[in-house]
């Protein structure tokens, strides 16, 4: 941003210029990928893992900011995944290949990507990764220096992906005019290949570093979910630009239910003639998109609640908390099928610097979840499942985070936890921390050889003298006997006469 | 073994017709014992339950097993005393006579509220004592009456188990549907006090009743441990050093349990292990593999993980305190405890009424005028509450909006069903969704056959 836009927004948002200024300020970069004591694993000293960083940064700059604060080698692993997956969706997006052509080329990319010196040149001059692929030798030499654990992953990942991609683009180069996701289960399938592959992916690496569980690479539905949270939030962000380039990539049994024959019927804007009643049935279909890709909002907090490196967790976190604050923004929101919108900068870097931990991140999805509810309309035919699934949520925060505990820091830094006493769980506590006391008391009369029970008449009552007489006693005991430790002591250092 | 005899006390009610309609369903053999007799497809008994001996005489007769104890008053009644009548005395008299008759089985229909003590309920599990101030007379005599129920268990050869449901809705119930019908022909949809934000537990009927019938047939599955009294190690454990659970105990707490989401329909999430074909080109039989894991309904994805905090009342930390606390307890046993039960999809407060009205707009079109909605935060709802009701006191008419109603608005309360599903084994069949909209078509045929008052149109 340039200067006049810093000022512009200092005077018209000046708490989104507070926020932005306070990541610049503190949110700086954790780790240097190209400090010497880093090169061990982020083969910053090789030239063609510099390549590849590089072509991270061209490729993606925020994406790549994410993944070099990964801890230790991991990073370069990521990294690597996410070239190869790059290259592969370069040859697939790329309408200037003839289909058999892109069928072989699709189909065999596990075992190009680790032919030393394999490079592809014959992309179309408008794909805007094809540098990557013209240069992929570094790319294929860094895979063969992986750590095996991780380049397993990586090419058991991207054989299943180039499959699937080959699938719908062989259908898509058959079928005569438009082509339609049909059902909702194929547009699941079609999120599965293009992003829940990357969640089994991402996790089959993370459990290879030995930084996350071993467990952690079999949760494939968990996985998945987190991939197709994330993609399906772009697909319904991105409805202008993929309908205006003619992709269509919501499923037909949703839009076709409002009465639509042709997603683009949903365009709305200037130049367009609006029929009556098409903005309402827009707004309906956007509405249970957003309900089907909330779906996924409660698996993506169970993924997220497993994850113990701290590195890893913000990877994650962020895209998710992105995601909820993009389908809060896209919710009946008539701009988005006029144009492309994006949520704030400020807004993003807030997101970022406060999902730092399973807990904030679950109320934050909450939070958006509430404000998603609050302007749901009745009359919508998702109303309903839409409220549930937000209830979904409020459930799990208060199962996984109890709000009746509250925490609260002093100034002096220490926190302590106070219960709020209008929530009936609170009862539950104290109820414990009754029992416990009785049963600690009973313990120590018993090893007192006392029988708890045995008092007679005024047990109930002698419970608290009893423990204060022993008490007392103990006191009295122990001054005694340290008084006579000093008597003794002063005595044996300070003989009479000396 | 031999068959069970039921005998549903309360059968004639709307709960209690229910659970009769789904005994009968799977051939079982039923009585019912109630004042009134509605239904003649079941010998019926009429009587009183306060009167001990003729409960006594009804189980003698009928040969019963089995008391599902459903009968109490309607909630909203002028005179409390008959609450006690019915909800503690005549359970305390139901339970001399099935134990005087050597009855094996009670089931006995609580409510959520007897924990309700107009405070919010949030997420709250069974541990949840029940209230020092109780909320109203109903709730008070309800819980008085579970009390009674559970401290019976295993007493005269009886077990004994207490359901709480939350919200029962459903075909055949006046109470819900009249009040928001009445709403609906005034016109005052557009009114909502507090931010509808507060979760509000419902359970559509035919589950209560299906959670009924497994806490009958489950009641007499041995507790998965013994309890810690009857262990020969028991003095080696202490809150330090807590007791292993036993493998049956860890298989009730086992692996994670889907969420609920009966009414957004969840699809199955693909993976390359379960997945459907799609545009595929070339079928192996690896991948029909794939995709038959993926239809079949019973290949669930295995060792989901469980994660707990310590306060959860399902973790392992909190079994094993609960066995030093009172080494007498199995805490995930059936009998002697009690189970919340719901449709395991909360709602937001204001969010069932419109979901009703909208119905409603669909069978009575054009009677309700299109307003945006006029929201009161909780504190104005309160005080405007406060004015009518002194309004109210010096002119001697009821007011129409009451502190407790403003209360009762605003407030939490969703329970967790946890420990019904993992040791009753209850799974809601009917989502909250269909429950309404079988609910609002049987209300509206009512109206349509002149069955309901009109008392408050224009």
């Amino acid at each position: 941003m340039g200067v006049g836009t810093w000022l512009l927004l200092l005077v018209t948002h000046p708490n989104e210029f507070r926020t932005l200024v306070q990541f610049w300020l503190h949110h700086e970069s954790k780790r240097d990928i190209t400090d010497e004591s880093e090169h061990a694993t982020s083969g910053w000293d090789r030239e063609s893992m510099r390549k590849c960083w590089g072509f991270l940064d061209a490729t993606s700059r925020s994406f790549s900011a994410v993944i070099k604060e990964l801890d230790g080698d991991l990073a370069r692993a990521i990294a690597l995944f996410y070239l190869v997956l790059r290259g592969l969706d370069t040859i697939e997006d790329d309408m200037t290949i003839p289909n058999d052509k892109k069928q072989k080329l699709l189909r065999s990319f596990h075992e190009l990507t680790l032919t030393e010196g394999w490079t592809f040149t014959e992309n179309g001059p408008n794909e805007k990764d094809r540098q990557l692929l013209v240069e992929y030798d570094c790319v294929v030499t860094e895979l063969n220096l992986l750590d095996p654990g991780y380049k397993k992953v990586i090419i058991d990942i991207c054989h299943k992906m180039e499959n699937g991609m080959a699938d719908f683009a062989h259908k898509a180069a058959v079928s005569k005019g438009p082509v339609y996701v049909e059902t909702a289960e194929e547009y699941d399938l079609y999120c599965h290949y293009v992003a829940g592959l990357v969640g089994e992916g991402l996790s089959g690496i993370f459990s290879a570093s030995g930084k996350e569980a071993p467990w952690l690479a079999s949760q494939l539905e968990l996985s998945n979910s987190m991939g197709l949270l994330l993609q399906k939030t772009n697909i319904i962000r991105d409805f202008r630009e993929d309908t205006d380039d003619s992709r269509f990539f919501w499923p037909r049994e949703i839009w076709g239910a409002f009465g639509f024959n042709d997603m683009a019927e949903m365009r709305l804007g200037p130049g367009i003639d609006v029929k009556e009643g098409v903005k309402e049935r827009a707004l309906w279909v956007q509405s249970a998109m957003i309900l089907d890709a909330m779906r996924h909002l409660v698996d993506a907090l169970d993924y997220l609640r497993v994850l113990k490196n701290q590195t890893v967790f913000n990877f994650c976190a962020i895209p998710a908390t992105m995601a909820i604050a993009t389908l809060e923004l896209c919710f009946m929101n008539p701009a988005m099928f006029e144009r492309n919108i994006k949520i704030r900068k400020a807004e993003a870097a807030d997101l970022i610097m406060k999902s730092t931990n399973p807990r904030e991140v679950a109320y934050i999805l909450r939070d958006f979840c509430r404000k998603i509810h609050a302007r749901s309309s009745p009359k919508d035919p998702s109303f309903m499942a839409l409220s549930l699934t937000c209830g979904q949520i409020e459930q799990w925060c208060e199962h996984q985070y109890p709000s009746f505990i509250q925490l609260n820091a002093s100034q002096s830094g220490h926190a302590s936890t106070s219960m709020n006493p209008a929530d009936q769980r609170s009862q539950i506590v104290l109820a414990d921390t009754e029992k416990e006391k009785a049963y600690k008391r009973e313990t120590r009369y018993r090893q007192l050889g006392l029988n708890p029970n045995a008092p007679g008449p005024a047990a109930e009552n002698a419970g608290l003298p009893w423990e204060m007489f022993l008490m007392i006693g103990a006191m009295i005991g122990a001054v005694a006997l340290i008084s006579v430790g000093v008597i003794f002591a002063v005595l044996w250092w300070f003989p009479e006469g000396q | 073994m031999a068959p069970e005899s039921y005998l549903v006390v309360g059968g004639s009610g709307f709960l209690g017709r229910h659970i009769v309609k789904q005994l009968l369903a799977r051939g079982d053999n039923v009585s019912v014992f109630d004042i009134v007799q509605r239904y003649h497809d079941t010998p019926f008994y009429s009587g009183d339950i306060s009167e001990k001996d003729q409960v006594l005489s009804v189980l003698k007769r009928c040969g019963t097993t089995c008391i599902i104890h459903t009968a109490s008053p309607q909630h909203g009644l002028k005179d409390p005393s008959l609450y006690f009548k019915i909800n503690v005395d005549g359970t305390k008299s139901v339970i001399a006579a099935a134990q005087e008759a050597g009855v094996r089985k009670l089931i006995y229909t609580s409510s959520a509220g007897a924990v309700f003590a107009g405070t919010d309920i949030v997420d709250a599990d069974e541990r949840v004592p029940y209230p020092e101030k109780p909320f109203d007379a109903y709730n008070e005599s309800k819980a008085n009456g579970e009390a009674a129920v559970l401290a019976a268990n295993r007493q005269g050869g009886l077990l004994t188990v207490a359901l709480r449901p939350a919200g029962i809705y459903g075909p055949g119930d006046r109470q819900m549907m009249q009040g928001m019908y009445d709403v609906f022909r005034k016109g005052q949809t557009h009114f909502q006090i507090g931010d509808n934000n507060n979760l509000f537990d419902i359970t559509y009927v035919e589950n209560v009743a299906y959670a009924h019938l497994l806490a009958a047939d489950k009641l007499d599955t041995p507790p998965p441990s013994k309890p810690l009294s009857q262990w020969p190690d028991k003095d080696e454990y202490s809150l330090e050093n807590l007791p292993p659970l036993t493998q049956e105990e860890r298989n009730i707490l086992g692996p994670a349990l889907p969420h609920i989401a009966l009414t957004t329909k969840p699809r199955r999430i693909p993976t390359s292990a379960a997945r459907p074909l799609g545009p595929c080109l070339n079928v192996t039989p690896e991948l029909e593999k794939i995709e038959q894991r993926f239809r079949d309904p019973n290949s669930v994805e295995k060792d989901r993980p469980t994660v707990r905090t310590r306060f959860d009342q399902m973790s392992e930390y909190t079994v094993a305190r609960a066995k030093i606390f009172n080494p007498e307890a199995t805490p995930l046993s059936v009998d002697g405890q009690a189970f919340f039960i719901s449709n395991g999809e909360p709602i937001y407060f204001w969010d069932l009424a419109r979901v009703i009205w909208r119905h409603l707009d669909g069978i009575f079109p054009g009677q309700r005028k299109e307003r945006s909605p006029f929201v009161m935060p909780k504190s104005v709802g309160m005080l405007v509450a406060g004015l009518l009701e002194t309004i109210g006191w010096v002119t001697g008419k009821e007011a129409t909006l009451t502190k407790f109603r403003v209360t009762f608005t605003c407030v939490n309360r969703w329970h967790n069903i946890e420990k019904a599903r993992r040791v009753l084994g209850y799974e809601p069949p009917v989502s909250a969704q269909d429950g309404i909209k079988r609910m609002v078509e049987w209300f509206a045929e009512e109206v349509v056959a002149g069955n309901v008052s009109e008392k408050a149109g224009h």
